[in-house]
């Protein structure tokens, strides 16, 4: 378990937003080059393997050329702000670039353009991660647990220390609570535009 | 082996590849199917169960993932319990110069394979549990109309978990008080309750 | 959109953001004080003809003995920083 300073300190990262956590990592902040590796480590991934079905190998490649990248170029973001749509845009030419070397793909050519498509689904899926961060962090927990995580109801009663008949009911009614704060949004989950 | 994985072949020749001489699929893929359906009929009595169960959407969404789950250990399943006997194989029958180049670094292989041979029907085992204690949720809580088929979901579930753990148990020769051991023999137990549970309230 | 359908699409938008593998994760978050090494030998290598002509002399060796993990993206991006056409994918 963390000490509590540390947790304090990763609650408090979490809560930045981007154009914040772009801030610090500017100035040299290495907590905050952290979170902003954990932020966006499970989008880069998503891209990577679903999204363009890199092999493991290539896929690994494009991940720490990407956080490589903005390592390297984040004092050239005009927009701190917008620092997930170039993250995922990196991420995406990276990819089209891996296909192409691999022999593969041309750009352009179907491969490339499917993998653009399903990039609109993990766009969709960041929105409603989103989402789950406005709820309890319990039900942020078990969510992730059981449907990103693949752990088993035992797995998540043990670790969680809760009765291992009621994670099943636990996790609809979070499901529950994600849906109504989707609903309650003024927009609808989107795809991000390029 | 042939390369189209299972999940892309009809009903019809998925059930011819299992009746056939080939080691796979066999009995961790016909495992991962049975836990697969199981979760299917979940999914389906708690979407049939909205009405009276505010629970049932959620409970749909959690069978959906199982039903995902196993159904993507079908293949998985197969190759590596292809590669686990090929190392088997070759270990049992080793070339000089194979024993002279590898000797230490093949063992390694070999128990790394043989580990991958064991995972795979611990997670299934693992799923067949979840998804049987879905099934006697849903039993319960679902609408009466389609608790047959929760109780079918619940021996199915049991079925595939007890199967998978056997496959834990016996052929990759786990060894006594390892803790997968004992993970995938307390699913079998727990998938088992739960659908004797179920069988037993209706009697 | 049924109430139903919701949860279930929210569980399988749930499933697309898996965890990246943690070696990953860590090599990623580590790029700060790895490339900082990184930057110190390319400086001196530039400045020192002897030591640039030891380093493109075995790329690999000249990582390790700067504290440097010697990974195929790491030699292939020094060489780039270096001057010389990569060897590497």
């Amino acid at each position: 378990m963390r000490q509590s300073g540390d947790t304090l300190l990763v609650s408090r990262l979490s809560t930045l937003a981007d154009a914040e956590l772009v801030g610090r990592c500017r100035a040299g902040d290495a907590e905050a080059w952290n979170e902003l590796v954990e932020r966006f480590s499970r989008y880069v991934y998503a891209v990577t393997v679903r999204g363009f079905r890199l092999r493991a190998e290539d896929a690994e490649d494009v991940f720490q050329e990407v956080f490589a990248r903005v390592y390297t170029h984040l004092h050239t973001l005009r927009d701190d702000d917008a620092l997930r749509p170039w993250i995922g845009q990196l991420t995406r030419r990276l990819c089209i670039d891996s296909l192409a070397r691999s022999g593969r793909e041309q750009p352009g050519e179907p491969e490339a353009e499917e993998g653009r498509d399903r990039t609109a689904e993990i766009d969709e899926a960041m929105a409603v991660r989103d989402a789950m961060t406005a709820l309890p962090e319990a039900c942020q927990e078990i969510l992730d647990r059981f449907f990103a995580r693949d752990q088993s109801y035992r797995t998540i009663s043990s670790e969680l220390e809760l009765p291992a008949g009621t994670i099943a009911s636990r996790i609809a009614r979070c499901l529950g609570k994600l849906r109504e704060e989707l609903e309650g949004r003024t927009e609808p989950p989107t795809a991000s535009s390029e | 082996m042939d390369d189209e994985r299972y999940l892309d072949k009809s009903l019809t020749a998925f059930l011819d590849a299992i009746a056939a001489r080939e080691r796979a699929p066999g009995g961790g893929s016909a495992a991962a199917l049975t836990v697969a359906c199981a979760a299917g009929l979940v999914a389906m009595v708690a979407r049939s169960s909205r009405d009276v169960w505010k629970d049932a959407p959620g409970v749909a969404a959690q069978a959906l993932t199982l039903q995902d789950r196993a159904s993507a250990l079908m293949h998985w399943d197969a190759e590596a319990w292809e590669q686990a006997l090929d190392a088997l194989r070759a270990a049992a029958d080793p070339t000089p110069l194979d024993v002279e180049r590898n000797g230490p670094r093949r063992d390694f292989a070999l128990e790394q394979k043989l580990e991958r041979a064991a995972a795979i029907p611990l997670e299934i085992a693992e799923i067949g549990a979840d998804t049987a204690n879905l099934a006697a949720q849903t039993g319960e809580h679902g609408d009466l109309a389609y608790r047959a088929d929760a109780c079918v979901a619940a021996a199915l579930a049991a079925g595939g978990a007890r199967a998978a753990a056997h496959l834990v148990e016996v052929n990759l020769g786990m060894r006594i008080g390892d803790e997968r051991l004992a993970r995938a023999r307390a699913s079998q137990t727990a998938a088992a309750e739960a659908a004797e549970t179920m069988h037993a309230a209706i009697r | 959109m049924s109430r139903g359908v919701e949860e279930e699409r929210l569980g399988a938008l749930l499933r697309v953001l898996r965890p990246a593998p943690q070696g990953w994760v860590e090599a990623a978050k580590e790029l700060p004080g790895a490339r900082s090494a990184l930057d110190d030998l390319v400086e001196r290598a530039e400045s020192d003809l002897a030591f640039r002509a030891a380093v493109l002399t075995d790329l690999e060796v000249a990582l390790e003995q700067a504290g440097i993990e010697p990974d195929r993206r790491t030699v292939s991006w020094l060489e780039e920083r270096l001057g010389r056409p990569s060897d590497h994918a």
